[in-house]
């Protein structure tokens, strides 16, 4: 296998109640495969399994049965926020979250400068992560998601909760991401954005993958069939 | 896992105007309204109590703090387990290494008293000394790992534990020396491994006699399988902890 390549057999999750009685069907045998640099968006409907499936090749879930296969480093926000300590400088979490990500110490302090002014928080790098707004927790997120330098980046939503800066500075990042020619997987719900950053994408349904193509086509058969059921 | 620990050290005396110098005055409060009132009931001499008082309460609260601590560590840090792929035993690890630290520091603060106080410390067996507090941070370590993978399914276990702590304390022999209990009394200290752990480390520290050695030796290997037993237990677990946090 290649770096950046995911392989997906026949992948199930299942999750239990904690009394047992009740199993909830998360993915029902997906079958997936993705090429080193494909950029991939992910649609449907809340709880038809895209987060779940981003979680099993995150390595984050563990799937219930079938076959994963991820190969290279892989780096995922799933959450802004999410890997940083509230009390601690943007520094300190700077060295935390990489360290996280999967980097060494050793390259962490080495790119330490790199990150501080990609994330172009100035001053601010010296004081605690509470004090800052949610756009600035985002470019520290993102600037050490393009240090680590993964294989597969993965993003759950995160586009669609910010305004039109924050969708600006996404994009700004996402030509970087490009630039280095990376597999992306990126769920969303804003349509009108996936064209942009991605050449092919999953529609999902109840945990099973019901188009997999070109974003465009994917999109429109998608459209097609919502209007259908509004109609 | 370096880098979680200094995050748990600094983020916890930060914000704090006294800082790191809660870890030497929390004990020492304690060890003086301890020894004040059990001076009423004791016929030791004050001074060699008191020292055997802070000794114990050096181990107990390492062990206590961490415990309290590390249970419900991996469901509180559910937001970081859920969105990160991580070795998941640096979360509860890096509470008990944090703890380790403070746990050195009040050993070397107790052999300054010591000299101060001008009591007599037994350096015959000092370099045995690491080892027991090394047993006694890998037993802590795998009940914490135990307890806090436990208590990502069964949450009860969060409460139970706390239940349990509070108990814990009078069966093992901190406030009180083994010996000073009927011999049939302190055979069943030994079921607590803690009893052999704090015992072993006074024998070091203070050269106080051991009450039964067999036990002791015993519980010391106890010890160490429960560290084994613990993180083979948070292995298999951790595996599934995204399905129920």
């Amino acid at each position: 296998m290649k770096n950046g390549e995911i392989v997906l057999k026949e992948v199930s999750k299942t999750y239990n109640s904690r009394q047992g009685r009740n199993v909830f069907v998360a993915l029902d045998k997906v079958n997936l495969k993705i090429e080193p640099g494909d950029r991939i968006g992910l649609i449907g409907r809340n709880g038809s399994g895209k987060t779940t499936l981003l979680k099993i090749i995150a390595g984050i879930a563990r799937a219930s049965r079938g076959e994963v296969r991820v190969e290279g480093k892989v780096n995922s926000l799933l959450e802004i926020g999410a890997g940083f300590h509230p009390d601690l400088s943007g520094l300190d979490n700077i060295m935390l979250n990489a360290l996280l990500a999967g980097m060494s110490r050793n390259e962490v302090l080495k790119s330490k400068n790199k990150i501080v002014e990609f994330s172009d928080l100035g001053e601010h790098i010296g004081m605690p992560f509470y004090t800052y707004s949610s756009g600035m927790k985002l470019k520290l997120a993102f600037s050490v998601a393009v240090a680590a330098n993964p294989d597969i980046l993965i993003f759950d939503e995160v586009v669609s909760m910010g305004d039109e800066k924050f969708i600006k500075m996404f994009k700004d990042y996402f030509l970087e991401v490009l630039r280095q020619k990376k597999t992306v997987l990126f769920a969303t719900h804003v349509l009108e954005i996936l064209p942009l950053y991605c050449d092919k994408a999953v529609w999902m349904e109840d945990g099973r993958v019901v188009m997999f193509g070109e974003t465009e086509k994917v999109i429109k058969k998608y459209l097609k069939v919502k209007r259908q059921n509004l109609g | 896992m370096l880098t979680m620990t200094e995050r748990e050290i600094k983020s916890k005396y930060k914000l704090s105007t006294l800082g790191f110098f809660w870890i030497v005055l929390n004990p020492i409060i304690q060890m003086l309204v301890i020894g004040f009132i059990f001076r009423f009931f004791t016929s030791i001499k004050t001074e060699i109590y008191m020292m055997y008082l802070f000794s114990g309460l050096v181990v107990w609260n390492f062990f206590s703090s961490s415990i309290t601590r590390s249970t419900p560590a991996i469901v509180s840090e559910r937001y970081l387990l859920k969105k990160a792929k991580f070795p998941r035993e640096t979360v509860v690890l890096s509470i008990v290494l944090s703890n380790s630290v403070q746990l050195i520091l009040s050993v070397i603060l107790m052999i300054l008293m010591a000299l101060i106080l001008g009591i007599k410390i037994s350096y015959a067996y000092s370099i045995f000394l690491p080892l027991s507090l090394l047993l006694i941070i890998l037993f802590t370590a795998g009940l914490a790992l135990l307890f806090s993978s436990l208590n990502v399914r069964y949450r009860d276990t969060n409460f139970a534990v706390n239940f349990l702590i509070s108990i814990w304390f009078y069966a093992t022999p901190v406030i009180y020396l083994s010996t000073m209990l009927p011999d049939w009394m302190s055979r069943w200290l030994y079921l607590n491994p803690l009893t052999g752990l704090t015992e072993f480390f006074r024998w070091l520290i203070l050269g106080l006699e051991v009450n039964n050695w067999p036990f002791l030796i015993g519980n010391l290997i106890l010890a160490f399988l429960t560290f084994v037993i613990g993180s083979y237990v948070f292995w298999k677990k951790s595996l599934d902890f995204d399905d129920w946090i």
